[in-house]
């Protein structure tokens, strides 16, 4: 639990303003989130758009939505603000996609495809970012490409809940409690879902590539 | 309001925090990987083992399954900071480049992207190759560095290189616009049923160089004055290269060796010798690009397609433990040569590991055991070239493209001549 930074800059007094239509606490709050909500779109965001859309537009869109629907707040019964400021993010980043891709109307309430996490196209073999400094960057290149190339095998023979799942909880940094609102599930069936989801990666990825991975950040 | 914030709610029921996320019901594994996570997050380096030894129960689920929590942070970090350089490169095409109009992009590599450009004060055609944003100054200047030694090669199978410079944080360098083809591009052309290529395949090929590969293939289009042949020089006589064509790839390997051997002798190592750094242009003849400049980027621009996954078969082994000399270059272009006679992949049943770890890749396959039809002269000079050991290579690239002239010449080579007991007749 003790692991689980909080935003102390968001005091429930700041909160309450936002529910009576304060447009400053509300970008306040904005503020606070930004990081969080900038890697989503990060990682949602399709990289056939990359060059024609900036990622802070996308923010920006978001955040004046988020002022649109101030007055329901509470009728959206978001569980935390965060997650309701997501809600409005995944939205806008559907209506950008369809903007641009031309895609059918999604469902505005299921998210949409971490295209930017997954797939091969944008995968960076990151796993390997962490590789001894003394190899020579081709070398380095070479493999960050091939493990990319190795992990996007093995996520594309997991389910989509189970990419979901590591999806929320690496990519975009959800605690478990957040995921489970996202997923609407209990903590505990969001917890075991995450073991299993990492469990199913583990069997279908080759063991020596991961030591070869040394822990730093 | 209560005491722990985690709790704190507003009058209207919001919660400010983050919700309420006890270890009550949830898997102890998925706790214990959350406070890995976040010790990650937070810059630590939190052991496995430790972690390990203080939860037996859980032992070994922790060893099994922990790496890869490490693996699943170090990739998010990497797209983190690469996004930008995704953006940065692909607003280029259409616009003004510093001095050049970028006219279209005609590749994109691990190292950086390549685009068709003309260079304003003088309205000739040039490649000109965009690094993805380098973040750290001291990697900017040897970027300079190394561009500028890059410059000073000049030989008549080394791409040559023009300018460079920095433009709004993008480090690029000018190249001669070579009209031709990456030797990948060749091989894939060898395997498939055309099993051929022809001057006209490698106009096409690299008029529409999206087609399948993704290299540094470089081209222009047809209108453009052939910019490497000078006014007074007669076209091309038709040529082709098939499958069984030795000479063409003896020929093609004695000009590469020949490139690198002088280099060598310029002080500068290439590092990255693989088929998508050796073009062939319409005259076919080889030229090699990325001099000396591939080694200093070490945040590769990730691309499309899985161009680069799967170079890693042309390094030498020592390269993997960060050891590079001139005999690095000639196990590279040894590599390549086997794969250009057989048209398979070196090392196809070799796993990751194994060509990762320096002390477990394996020799390179006897190519006529690929392909009998392989010329045994042929055969014994790619497997010395790209001997595991290096003191078993060519100690130059010099002897290399010696050997490759008299294979071309038909007198013995010395591939074979140190065991000349061995020596069988075709």
């Amino acid at each position: 639990m003790s692991n689980i930074p909080l935003e102390p800059e968001v005091t429930p007094e700041l909160a309450n303003r936002v529910i009576y239509g304060d447009k400053a606490a509300l970008a306040q709050i904005f503020d606070v989130y930004r990081k969080r909500l900038r890697r989503i779109v990060n990682f949602r965001l399709d990289r056939r758009i990359y060059g024609r859309v900036d990622p802070d537009d996308v923010l920006q869109e978001a955040y004046l939505n988020a002022q649109l629907r101030m007055k329901s707040i509470l009728a959206d019964r978001a569980e935390t603000l965060f997650i309701w400021l997501r809600k409005i993010l995944n939205q806008t980043l559907a209506d950008v996609h369809r903007r641009h891709l031309g895609t059918k109307k999604r469902s505005a309430k299921r998210d949409i495809s971490i295209h930017g996490g997954w797939s091969t196209e944008s995968t960076s073999a990151a796993l390997a970012i962490h590789l001894a400094g003394t190899l020579t960057s081709p070398s380095q290149a070479a493999l960050r490409a091939e493990l990319a190339a190795q992990i996007d095998a093995a996520l594309a023979t997991l389910s989509p809940v189970d990419r979901e799942i590591l999806a929320l909880r690496h990519f975009e940094e959800l605690s478990n409690g957040e995921a489970a609102q996202v997923l609407n599930m209990t903590t505990q069936a969001a917890s075991m879902r995450y073991v299993r989801a990492l469990s199913r990666l583990r069997e279908v990825l080759p063991a020596p590539q991961l030591s070869a991975v040394p822990d730093t950040q | 309001m209560t005491e722990d914030a985690q709790f704190a709610t507003g009058i209207f029921g919001l919660p400010t925090g983050r919700p309420a996320d006890g270890a009550h019901g949830r898997d102890p594994l998925e706790v214990l990987a959350s406070e890995f996570v976040a010790a990650l997050r937070q810059g630590e380096e939190p052991g496995i083992d430790a972690l390990a030894a203080s939860h037996p129960d859980l032992a070994v689920e922790i060893q099994d399954l922990f790496p890869l929590l490490t693996a699943m942070e170090g990739w998010k970090t990497y797209r983190e900071t690469t996004s930008y350089e995704h953006r940065s490169l692909d607003t280029l095409p259409g616009g003004q480049f510093g001095d050049f109009r970028v006219i279209r992009e005609i590749g994109r590599g691990g190292m950086g992207v390549v685009f068709e450009a003309e260079e304003l004060n003088t309205a000739r055609r040039v490649a000109i190759k965009v690094l993805p944003y380098l973040k750290s100054d001291s990697r900017r200047a040897l970027f300079q560095r190394e561009a500028s030694t890059a410059a000073r090669l000049w030989h008549p199978h080394i791409v040559p290189v023009y300018s460079f410079g920095e433009h709004k944080g993008l480090c690029y360098y000018s190249m001669r616009l070579v009209r031709g083809v990456a030797l990948n591009w060749v091989i894939d052309r060898l395997s498939s049923n055309h099993g051929a290529v022809a001057a006209s395949d490698v106009s096409q090929g690299f008029e529409s160089p999206a087609e399948g590969e993704h290299s540094t293939s470089m081209g222009g289009p047809s209108d453009a004055p052939p910019s490497n042949f000078p006014p007074g020089r007669l076209p091309i006589v038709a040529w082709r290269i098939a499958r069984n064509s030795w000479f063409e790839i003896a020929r093609i390997g004695a000009q590469v060796a020949d490139a690198l051997g002088y280099a060598h002798a310029n002080g500068i190592v290439h590092g990255d010798i693989k088929p998508g750094n050796l073009l062939l242009d319409s005259a076919a003849n080889a030229w090699v690009t990325d001099f000396g400049l591939s080694r200093n980027q070490s945040e590769p621009l990730e691309q499309a397609s899985s161009g680069m996954a799967g170079t890693l078969r042309y390094l030498a082994p020592e390269q993997l433990s960060g050891h590079v000399d001139v005999r690095t270059d000639i196990y590279s272009l040894g590599v390549t040569l086997f794969e250009l006679s057989t048209r398979k992949s070196a090392f196809a049943s070799a796993d990751f590991a194994a060509l990762t770890d320096p002390l477990r890749r394996p020799e390179l396959p006897r190519a006529r055991q690929v392909n009998p039809k392989i010329p045994r002269d042929l055969e014994a000079i790619v497997f010395k070239a790209a001997a595991k050991d290096p003191a078993a290579r060519y100690d130059s690239a010099a002897s290399l493209r010696d050997d490759l002239l008299r294979f071309l010449a038909a007198r013995p080579v010395r591939a074979r001549g140190a065991a000349g007991w061995l020596r069988l007749p075709f």
